[in-house]
């Protein structure tokens, strides 16, 4: 953080001598007394994150290399000389481990490769054995060991890779659990394990690899939710996802008011990007079809104390998504800027209550018209007033952000709704008209900007 | 954390990511040791596992066990079949129940699907691994063996609910020393 402030420092200082605030000498010494600090950490910095790439990336080849070499499974070897094998890379890297942890605890490449290393060897002897010894493929059990056995290097090294490397595993494996017919609600306890390293990261977005660990995760839950549902109660996943993203929104807006770059925000876009693309298939009706609880599922396939983890998981991600939208309610604000800020959240973050609302009318009339009305209302209303937002906020990004929202909605209905071809050829033409007026409008606004300056 | 207490937690997860694989071992050491032995037909077919290197599927076509109630079972249910050899020398399932059966060979498995007359299970002992420049070999001699009548078959050590698969055979010899001899 403190290299950041500095950073800030060195661009004003040429402002503050053109402005007279700062005589060229008050300047140099500044400099001087920050200079050697910010030049040299920042190049160190820099060399230290390539050396910590490159080196993690070097330590999964090498373990990767090893897996496929024992992956060649010579039956030349006897079974003394594979069991040795196995344990060599393993006891290689736990030595390079404990070197690291002794000397060279200070060093992020060190920690982040050997710790991959240590991850992808216990991988490796576990693999070999397994075909040493012909061991069926019993794909869930050899995935959890594995995870299980690494996810303490996340802790004690302090380390990023063992994290993805554990996050990545333990999706596969309720992947694996949901296909073979069991049940992955261990999913969440598995996470669970994961979740001071996550806190913790959240906490401290300043370091990159923590963000990093954010991205994972954000993407990761992304793709694991949707394995780890039951799917007892069909269509859950509708209310599911949208307060899963709503909550995703939500919680950066409302714990952090920081403006950090795009790629320091995983949640918020994350969270964005899934509200629009959920919503938007929401406006299918295909989606609508069969769901609720007059389609209970009672196959033995199914099984109905599995479908109750289902139930808390619906409760608990719509009252999170729920507390923090009206958390965002409250906070009313005078300035102008702010208000449309507020606006703006509420939409978005509307999603999970336009989610059960639109479930429980389309259970309960065992029909989804009025649901797929609403959601192209939604996705309306998300475009305009992303488009308004933009345009207060003189940020081109954004207003064409909402343009391309309500020309994407115009195109799927395109396809499958029995409008005429004159309302669908106009509202093709509007969108574009306004695709331009808003860039020219805000184009201006910016010029007459820059010349004030 | 503290730098000793790092130090102590990773001695012991070293200890413990040792011990795992080193449990895997033994156990499967024992059953090849102590099991019974059964011969069981085979039908092998090459897959590749990208991971675990090249094996044979062991195609076991004998996994339906007749039983009178059969909707007491369903898919992914844990079960216990009971292995017996026959007189013409092969071991085939002859029974299935949901607990652990009294003073007889059986293998701990799980349901496949089940129809009115009987319960088809998973067989538990399915992979065979073999030299990545053999696998294919093996297979094309395999079913050469099969058409030319030889006996071909594997055995399966099987010891308290587990099994290990000992060896592939043709002729009476295990399939790595039959392709060297050829």
């Amino acid at each position: 953080m403190k290299e950041k402030n500095i950073k800030w420092l060195y661009e004003e200082l040429p402002v503050l001598i053109s402005k007279g605030i700062l005589t060229q000498d008050t300047a140099a010494e500044i400099r001087k007394y920050y200079g050697e600090t910010y030049g040299e950490t920042e190049e160190r910095n820099w060399l230290k994150i390539m050396i910590a790439i490159f080196g993690t990336l070097g330590a999964i080849l090498i373990g990767g290399g090893i897996i496929l070499i024992f992956a060649k499974n010579w039956d030349a070897l006897s079974v003394p000389a594979r069991t040795v094998l196995s344990f060599t890379p393993l006891i290689i890297s736990q030595l390079l481990g404990f070197y690291v942890i002794v000397k060279k605890s200070g060093s992020m490449a060190w920690k982040e490769g050997i710790s991959a290393f240590i991850a992808l060897s216990v991988g490796a002897a576990i693999s070999l054995i397994g075909q040493t010894y012909n061991i069926s493929g019993d794909r869930t059990a050899f995935t959890i060991t594995w995870m299980l056995l690494i996810v303490p290097l996340v802790y004690i090294f302090d380390a990023f890779t063992p994290s993805l490397i554990y996050l990545v595993g333990i999706t596969f494996w309720a992947g694996f659990e949901q296909s073979e017919g069991g049940y992955a609600a261990l999913y969440w306890v598995l996470l669970g394990i994961l979740a001071p390293y996550i806190i913790k990261a959240f906490k401290n977005t300043d370091s990159d690899r923590s963000v990093l660990v954010l991205w994972a995760l954000c993407l990761n839950l992304c793709v694991s939710l949707g394995i780890v549902v039951e799917k007892v109660l069909p269509g859950l996943w509708i209310v599911i996802y949208s307060s899963f993203f709503s909550i995703l929104f939500l919680l950066e807006r409302t714990y952090r008011h920081k403006t950090d770059s795009l790629g320091q925000r995983p949640f918020k876009i994350t969270g964005t990007i899934g509200i629009l693309v959920i919503s938007i298939l929401l406006t299918f009706e295909g989606f609508w079809e069969d769901i609720g609880w007059h389609e209970y599922r009672h196959d033995a396939r199914f099984n109905e104390l599995a479908g109750v983890v289902d139930y808390i998981l619906v409760i608990l991600l719509l009252l999170g998504a729920i507390y923090l939208f009206l958390r965002n309610l409250n906070t009313k604000n005078t300035k102008n800027t702010e208000n449309t800020e507020n606006t703006i959240t509420l939409v978005y973050g509307s999603a999970a209550l336009l989610s059960v609302l639109c479930y429980v009318l389309a259970s309960e009339y065992g029909d989804g018209a009025i649901s797929v009305i609403l959601y192209n209302v939604y996705i309306f209303v998300i475009g305009v007033n992303t488009i308004v937002y933009g345009i207060r906020n003189k940020h081109m990004g954004i207003t064409n952000g909402g343009l391309l929202i309500i020309s994407l909605l115009i195109t799927v209905r395109f396809f499958d709704t029995d409008m005429p071809f004159m309302v669908k050829g106009l509202s093709f033409i509007m969108v574009g008209i306004g695709f331009i007026v808003s860039n020219v409008m805000l184009i201006k606004k910016q010029k007459e900007v820059n010349s004030h300056e | 954390m503290n730098k000793n207490i790092k130090i102590i937690l990773f001695i012991v997860l070293s200890l413990v990511q040792l011990a795992i694989p080193a449990q895997m071992i033994l156990s499967r050491e024992y059953i090849l040791k102590n099991g019974e032995v059964f011969k069981f037909r085979i039908e092998p077919i090459d897959p590749v596992d990208y991971f675990r290197g090249n094996y044979l599927i062991i195609n076991f076509n004998d996994n339906k066990i007749p039983v009178y109630n059969s909707k007491n079972y369903v898919s992914n249910q844990t079960v216990y079949a009971r292995v017996e050899n026959y007189s013409d020398g092969f071991a085939h399932f002859t029974g299935v129940s949901l607990s652990v059966p009294q003073s007889e060979y059986y293998v701990k498995t799980k349901v496949l699907y089940t129809d009115e007359e009987a319960v088809y299970i998973k067989i538990p002992f399915e992979r065979y691994y073999m030299d990545e420049s053999k696998a294919k070999l093996a297979e094309e001699e395999y079913n050469k063996s099969l058409r030319d009548g030889k006996d071909v078959y594997a055995t399966v050590r099987i010891h308290n609910g587990d099994a290990v698969v000992d060896g592939l055979y043709i002729d009476g010899y295990r399939i790595e020393d039959y392709l060297r001899n050829k």
